[in-house]
This record gives structure tokens, C-alpha cells and sequence, in this order.
């Protein structure tokens, strides 16, 4: 799962979860790259606030079901799986499904 | 220990309080000064970003705004004539204006603020997966897009609260109680206001209509692309009272914003990191 999280709260070895790029659309720091102390001391003389890195967090079943309901109480207006509605919830359940642990 | 106050709600009362609002909220002078700057085909963009500079708190209020990690630019914006060239004018006196506005805010109205910013980030990202110019005009039209609702928690937020409960007991969408109370909803409200700060067409009606998008003449487009950031930032329990359940939208926002299921995914995927971030930062530190 991606999180945005202050650098301040930045460790070595962490994922980047988006490439850090520049004014100029140019990518400094590619996404996927592992962070090191190097690394983030130069985002933080580059003033940058806050980085996107790829969370270990797995969600257990318990969260799982917990969220997967609040989504089903949100939709109780009819429509079918074809409509704006129908599409939004089945993007919603894929992207809470493809963050489910895999125990 | 806070008590839960029930309080009773005098309808005229509450309405004639909301139709006085029309006037209350003001822009400060200097925004009218700079209107009237840009009429003036002489003006260079270089002219006006300097004269703006000359106020240092709007200059340093912009140039954090514009920074802040939630807005979105790569890099740094430095001086207000980048920021002016980057947004546009319009976009940038939106950007005023939502500061002034959301600093009244109480922090139990922090539901409200996080949800404006969540619906300006997926009007952005909408606008620019349709490959739409102007994108920041749509993430600032989705900024102010609950200005109305900002209006009510600061000048009448007791009534307002009465409002919001009736709302979650009947089980239905916020603007269709405040209709049923006050003959307007908070769209309506946002409208006038507004229209009263002179703000462009292409802002206002999307602000004044998310709630019926095939009801203005034009900016379909516009309306359309601020309505389903709401529903999209809403189904993922952005709402600003609760879970809310959604309404069935109006056919014109697919018509206007046909966007693939795997489109849809792409989004929520993009916003999902920056909304749960967003919880994290209080309102403070935006303004």
C-alpha cells in the first residue's frame, strides 16, 4: 500500500512509492528505489516535505471485512454494475482487495 | 464532558440568517484592486505578480499554499509571479479566497476541509486523465465546490449541526434536507457568494451546481468533472457528514466524463495515498 509520510518520519531501507522529480518533470529519484540515509538527507536540503513509500502494513481480514462493509453501506441507491456507481464500487472493492494480507 | 444540545430549529429564522450571509463574507480590497489590474490590457503578468508581491502576508499565504505538499507541485514555487503563471489568475484568486474562507473553520468542521482538499486533488486528477487544459482551474473549482457548507458551519453552526443530525437520521443526501429546511442548499449558497466575490463562470457554475449538473447552460464539462470527484472522494468515505449514502448520479456526469472502469481504478489508486495522509494534517497548517 502507498502512504505519503513526513520525511521526518522517513527510515533507510523503505520503498519509494512515487519518483521524486523536479520543476522540470525530470525524475531525481526513481519509484521503487531504496532509501538510504544518504538519500534522505538530500531530500531533506532539497526542502521536500513529505515522500510516497510503499507501506508494509497488510491489512488483516478483520480490516478486511470491516472496510468491505462500510463500502457496501455507501451504495444502496439501485443501479447496475455497468453504471458510474456499479463501476465505482467495483474499483473501490478491487483496490481494497489487492491490499488484503495474503494469509 | 461535551453535552449533545438539542436544539429546535427555527426555519425562517435560520433562513433569513443564511439570506443575509450573501453579504457578509467580503474580499479583502486588494483582490478588487488586482480585478481591476487585469482589466487593463497593459498590465504584463510580470506587473501583477510584482504589485502582489507588495503585500507580504498574501505573498507568503500564496507561496505556502502553492508549496504545501497536498498541492502538488514538484519542486518549489518561489516568487507569486511563477505561481500566477503556473495557476492563472483565476485559479490563484480561488486559492485566496479558500484560505480566507477556511480559516474560520472550527476544528470539528475538519471533516469538510479534508474533503474540499481530497475533491480538488480528484477534480485535478480527473480533469488531467481526460486530458483537459486548465486543470488547476477544475482543482480549485473542486476547492471551494462546498464554500456554501463552509459559510454555514462559520455563520450559523448550531443550526447548521441541526441540520446535518436531520440529514443522518432521515438517511438522505445533505443538500436535499437543507432543501426541504431552507428552500436553497448549500450549492445555491456558494453561488451567490460566489457571484458576489465576481468570481468567473467557469468557477461559479460548478460550484453552484454539483448538485444538479444538467441543470446550468453551460460548463457542462466543468460540473460534471467536480461532481464525480465528489462522488469518488464520497464513496471512499470522504464525505463530509459520515457515510452519507450516495445518491444515483445524473446521467449527464457519464455523458460528460466517460471514464473506463479501469480509469476509475487508476484514480483511486492515485488519491487513495494523499486522502489518508490528508487525515493526518490539521486544518492550521494549510493556512
Amino acid at each position: 500500500m502507498k502512504e505519503n509520510i513526513p520525511i521526518t518520519d522517513v527510515k533507510p531501507g523503505m520503498l519509494l512509492a512515487k519518483a521524486i522529480t523536479n520543476d522540470k518533470d525530470m525524475t531525481l529519484c526513481a519509484e521503487g528505489t531504496p532509501l538510504t540515509e544518504d538519500l534522505i538527507d538530500r531530500f531533506l536540503q532539497m526542502e521536500i516535505d513529505s515522500i510516497c513509500i510503499e507501506s508494509n502494513k497488510e491489512m488483516s481480514q478483520e480490516e478486511y471485512l470491516a472496510l468491505k462493509e462500510k463500502i457496501e453501506k455507501r451504495f444502496v441507491a439501485s443501479y447496475n454494475s455497468n453504471s458510474l456507481l456499479g463501476k465505482i464500487k467495483i474499483a473501490l472493492l478491487g483496490h481494497l482487495e489487492s491490499h488484503k494480507g495474503s494469509s | 464532558m461535551k453535552m449533545e444540545k438539542e436544539v429546535i430549529l427555527d426555519k425562517i429564522s435560520f433562513r433569513k440568517k443564511v439570506e443575509q450571509l450573501s453579504n457578509l463574507p467580503t474580499l479583502p480590497n486588494l483582490l478588487d484592486k488586482f480585478t481591476r489590474m487585469l482589466k487593463d490590457p497593459k498590465t504584463s503578468m510580470a506587473a501583477f505578480g510584482k504589485e502582489l508581491s507588495k503585500d507580504q502576508m498574501l505573498t507568503s499565504k500564496i507561496l505556502k499554499l502553492v508549496n504545501s505538499a497536498f498541492y502538488g507541485f514538484p519542486g518549489r514555487i518561489s516568487t507569486v509571479t511563477n505561481a500566477l503563471v503556473l495557476l492563472g489568475y483565476d485559479a490563484l484568486k480561488g486559492l485566496i479566497i479558500s484560505s480566507n474562507i477556511f480559516e474560520n473553520l472550527s476544528p470539528e468542521a475538519y471533516p469538510l476541509w479534508h474533503h474540499s482538499v481530497t475533491v480538488s486533488l480528484a477534480s485535478r486528477a480527473i480533469a488531467r486523465e481526460l486530458s483537459l487544459p486548465d486543470i488547476e482551474e477544475f482543482a480549485v473549482a473542486g476547492l471551494l465546490h462546498d464554500i456554501g457548507k463552509v459559510i454555514l458551519h462559520v455563520e450559523a453552526s448550531e443550526e447548521y449541526r441541526t441540520v446535518i443530525n436531520q440529514a443522518k437520521k432521515a438517511k438522505q443526501p445533505i443538500w436535499q434536507t437543507e432543501g426541504e429546511i431552507l428552500g436553497f442548499d448549500h450549492a445555491n449558497i456558494g453561488l451567490w457568494i460566489c457571484e458576489e466575490w465576481k468570481l468567473p463562470k467557469k468557477l461559479t457554475i460548478p460550484i453552484g451546481y454539483h448538485h444538479m449538473p444538467a441543470a446550468p447552460k453551460e460548463y457542462h464539462m466543468r460540473v460534471a468533472v467536480v461532481t464525480m470527484a465528489d462522488i469518488l472522494v464520497r464513496s471512499m468515505g470522504g464525505g463530509a457528514e459520515d457515510d452519507l449514502p450516495l445518491e444515483t448520479p445524473d446521467p449527464i456526469i457519464e455523458k460528460q466524463v466517460p471514464l473506463t472502469l479501469k480509469q476509475i481504478r487508476k484514480l483511486i489508486e492515485g488519491i487513495v495515498p494523499e486522502f489518508e495522509s490528508l487525515k493526518r494534517l490539521a486544518p492550521k497548517e494549510i493556512n
